[in-house]
């Protein structure tokens, strides 16, 4: 992944808990580096260890923090990265969620190692619609879930967001319903 | 065959909108014809009817935008300026038709730009990069400023590492420092591998044990600085700690390369590498045997201090100081030896060694009873001396007599000290050791502090028991003078009827015989009964005198006490010595100013003192002189005052006027006639009375004697006089 993704849970853990527990969970990750640069990749077990030791660290499950670390994306990493790319996707969260893929289309442009998941929506109704999420990373529907969330604080519109269907242990795509 | 695109290539105006959203139509008279969607969202002023430089100004080229120029630069970038915003747009002029049309997008600086502008991402042709590349250029901006947060840590961190540097530097400075002070001091440190063996000590330790580091090296301190005075648990807490890889202080005797022992505190740090494994000890040692000497000495003398002030006898004392001083200064024998002075000779009466310690018993078996001439053997010299003497190696001196027994006990140290009374030795302590130690000024000191105490001690006992003594003969004569004074009392009342009977007989045949009874007597015999008489009447007064106050000092005269008025035995006084008075023509007064005051007093012994003091008023002033008594109240007080205007008294003769046969000047006794036991009658009595008397007087001028006796408490009735006078 790239680095803005490590640099976000740095970011988050500070944020709520401070710089001793971020050094903690650092050392726990077995982490050597000393800070991440946005543009560039890491491994993904960069990613999977920091999610794991922050989980240890702060006793709450891994689930809950990438739920946290979703709304966090939204909220703080993605404005700040691509606020106008944002705010030019879509005004409304459903105009948004169906713009989604043509903006992981533009960004992959500008990083090419991006592996972006394939989202889809279906059944789009006048307060609901499904959302497909398939990604070739396992057990990051929590962290969808958290994004769906965040979507729905950063345009004022109260949401409930339900996994129906997660994926199989072999794969495949999480659906998520989303009502507003 | 291959198509042509001029064939297949054809556009509605909606699609060409889409390509190409912001382009602007113009004709040669620079009139726009059409405008792009975007172009109008952009620019209000974009409008069909509207000349084309009030929408756009050129920026690169700058050259007008004229028909034919444009026709002609058709391969060209042309960078226009929207003028109502400013905005740059790239793009290219490209002739379709009749119309020249501008073909470009907005070149924005960054992806603020876009909010500002109002532009969404549907306002670009799905083709046009504007967007992508203003978010490349943004994410290398967000990659730029995490580079220089990475630089601003790697540049914190590179302060940080310097920081450190300097302090490893600093602190390497400090060690180099520390290892010379460490070799350089006077306390011993030694260095150990982590199993205690020696890897390097300092000078300080040379000097302390005598060894050098080539000595040592590889041996552990222990096996070499320890002895049999070294206590063996602290030995053993000592491999206790370091077999657990612990520090500890402990404090122990060392023994020096040359057999003298001394007193360490040894304070041993763990040291450990890097990865926290034991790699070394350090051990740092001082002397302090000055110290725990100085406290030896002092717990010695306080010690014995205590003993000496439970103890009872001078074996007592003997022994007990033998077993504290023993005991505290780590001796191994103590005897105490006293000066036999009849004889001439030093008799060991007490001896002391630790119980159990092997080899002495022995040695000491036949102490106890031994006798040394005054300069034989140790003891001996030190009685003859009269000083304390110290032997290194008692077994080696030539003079000392049971060398050879102490040399098979193991005993090598020995000192005497002498103990004096009054500037005399009345005998001699002793300590041995089995240590061979060179004469210790501190111990030496202590001991003679010892000694003073002891001496002292015994100088008390004797003083005590001559205290007890005299004591007891005081006590034994007491009772005999007690005795004495009671059969003298008994006498003396006795005498009253046995003295006064004969003597009542002699002036009654001698009155009877003046009385001519015996018929007429001539002028000679006459004179001679006279002076008979006159030296009876005296005799009897002196003895009536002399019984009274043997009667009241023996306790046999009782008072009557009882409440009086004061007018009335003064007055009866006054009556009593008016005969006298007029006789020799003197003028008496009574000046009473208590009247109805009441006193509690044996009325008749009250007239007997103050007929005393007025007879002797009148006997002491001269005939036609003046004299009286003069009654008041002060306080809760009766004061009566005789005075007379007579001869005086000088003041040195005041202070034994109230003793008995006291008159005060021999020629005076002459001349007045007296017993000399009425004024100490007279304090007898007032005394009796709960009173006191005084006088005051000057020569020539008179004297006054003050009677002062308590009221009667208010509510006691006087009672009427009732002794008949």
């Amino acid at each position: 992944m790239y680095g803005m993704v490590n640099q976000a849970i740095e970011q988050m853990v500070l944020r709520a808990h401070g710089p001793d527990v971020w050094r903690d969970i650092q050392r726990r990750a077995g982490l050597t580096v000393e800070g991440f640069i946005s543009n560039e990749a890491y491994p993904d077990e960069v990613t999977y260890q920091l999610v794991g030791a922050a989980s240890e660290c702060l006793g709450q499950p891994a689930e809950r923090i990438l739920h946290a670390f979703g709304e966090h994306w939204v909220l703080h990493t993605a404005r700040e990265h691509y606020g106008p790319m944002l705010a030019a996707t879509g005004s409304t969260l459903p105009e948004f969620l169906e713009h989604l893929p043509r903006l992981h289309d533009r960004v992959v442009l500008i990083y090419p190692k991006l592996m972006p998941p394939r989202i889809e929506v279906t059944d789009r109704a006048e307060r609901s619609l499904r959302l497909h999420y398939t990604s070739t990373r396992p057990g990051l529907a929590p962290f969808m879930g958290g994004l769906l969330s965040g979507l729905g604080q950063l345009f004022g519109t109260p949401t409930k967001v339900t996994l129906e269907r997660p994926r199989g242990a072999a794969g495949g795509t999480d659906i998520f319903r989303v009502e507003w | 065959m291959k198509p042509n695109p001029a064939n297949v290539i054809r556009f509605s105006a909606e699609e060409f909108g889409e390509m190409f959203p912001f382009y602007v139509a113009f004709g040669p008279d620079g009139v726009v014809t059409d405008v792009g969607r975007s172009m109008r969202q952009l620019s209000p002023a974009a409008r069909p009817g509207a000349r084309v430089d009030e929408i756009l100004r050129p920026h690169r080229p700058e050259e007008p935008l004229e028909f034919a120029r444009l026709e002609a630069g058709r391969h060209q970038l042309y960078i226009v300026r929207e003028v109502a915003t400013g905005t740059l747009l790239r793009g290219q002029m490209q002739r379709l038709g009749g119309a020249m049309y501008f073909l470009g997008s907005p070149w924005l600086p960054s992806t603020a730009a876009l909010s500002a502008l109002g532009l969404t991402l549907r306002d670009f042709a799905v083709h046009d990069p504007t967007l992508d590349l203003l978010q490349l250029l943004q994410s290398h901006e967000i990659a730029a400023r995490d580079l220089r947060q990475l630089t601003d840590r790697l540049t914190a961190q590179g302060v940080e590492l310097q920081e450190s540097a300097r302090r490893a530097q600093q602190k390497e400075e400090e060690s180099r420092t520390l290892a010379v002070v460490a070799a350089r001091t006077d306390n011993a440190v030694v260095l150990t591998d982590a199993r205690g063996r020696i890897e390097w000590v300092n000078d300080g330790f040379t000097r302390m044990t005598g060894y050098t580091l080539a000595e040592c090296a590889g041996r552990t301190p222990g096996s070499f600085l320890q002895g049999p005075g070294t206590d063996p648990a602290v030995v053993q807490h000592m491999r206790r700690q370091l077999a657990a890889g612990q520090g500890f202080k402990v404090e122990l005797i060392n023994y020096h390369k040359d057999g003298h022992y001394y007193w360490a505190a040894t304070h041993v740090q763990p040291i450990l590498d890097a990865a926290g494994r034991l790699a070394h000890f350090m051990a740092i040692e001082s002397d302090i045997t000055t110290r725990r000497q100085t406290e030896n000495n002092l717990r010695t003398q306080f010690g014995v201090a205590r003993e000496l002030v439970e103890s009872q006898t001078l074996n007592e004392a003997g022994a007990a100081i033998l077993r504290t001083v023993g005991r505290e200064m780590d001796w191994t024998v103590g005897a105490f030896w006293l000066v036999d002075s009849l004889q001439a000779r030093l008799e060991c009466v007490e001896v002391w060694w630790p119980e159990g310690e092997p080899g002495i018993g022995e040695f000491v078996a036949g102490f106890r009873g031994r006798q040394f001439a005054r300069g034989e053997a140790l003891p001996g010299r030190a009685w003859q001396e009269g000083r304390s003497l110290w032997l290194r190696d008692v077994p080696s001196e030539p003079s000392f007599k049971p060398a050879g027994a102490a040399h098979t006990s193991g005993l090598h140290c020995g000192v005497a000290v002498p103990v004096a009374v009054a500037g005399q030795v009345i005998g001699v302590i002793e300590f041995l050791s089995k240590r061979v130690e060179e004469p210790d000024d501190v111990r030496l000191s202590t001991l003679n502090a010892v000694s003073q105490q002891f001496g002292q001690f015994i100088e008390h006992l004797r003083t005590g028991e001559a205290l007890r003594t005299r004591s007891e003969e005081l006590e034994r004569a007491n009772v005999q003078l007690a005795e004495a004074a009671r059969m003298k009392d008994a006498f003396l009342a006795s005498m009253n009827h046995e003295l006064r009977t004969p003597l009542t007989g002699i002036l009654g045949m001698t009155e009877t015989l003046l009385d001519n009874g015996a018929g007429p007597l001539n002028d000679k015999q006459v004179q001679y009964l006279k002076i008979v008489e006159t030296s009876g009447r005296h005799l009897l007064e002196l003895i009536n005198d002399i019984l009274d106050l043997a009667k009241l000092e023996a306790g046999l005269q009782h008072l009557a006490k009882q409440p009086c008025l004061a007018q009335q035995f003064c007055e009866s006084s006054l009556r009593t010595v008016k005969g006298i008075a007029t006789r020799r023509r003197q003028k008496m007064t009574l000046t009473n100013d208590a009247v109805g005051v009441r006193v509690r007093v044996d009325s008749r012994r009250m007239v007997q003192v103050l007929v005393n003091l007025l007879s002797n008023a009148a006997k002491f002033t001269p005939e036609g002189g003046e004299f009286g008594l003069h009654a008041s109240v002060h306080g809760e007080e009766l004061h009566l005052v005789v005075w007379d205007r007579g001869i005086g008294i000088a003041p040195a003769e005041l202070a034994r006027l109230f003793q008995p046969f006291t008159q005060l000047d021999a020629r005076l006794s002459r001349r007045y006639e007296g017993t000399g036991l009425g004024l100490a009658l007279v304090k007898k009595l007032v005394e009796l009375h709960g009173g006191t008397v005084s006088v005051t007087s000057e020569l020539a001028a008179g004297s006054q004697f003050t009677i002062r006796l308590p009221l009667a408490a208010a509510d006691e009735p006087a009672v009427s006089d009732s002794s008949g006078l």
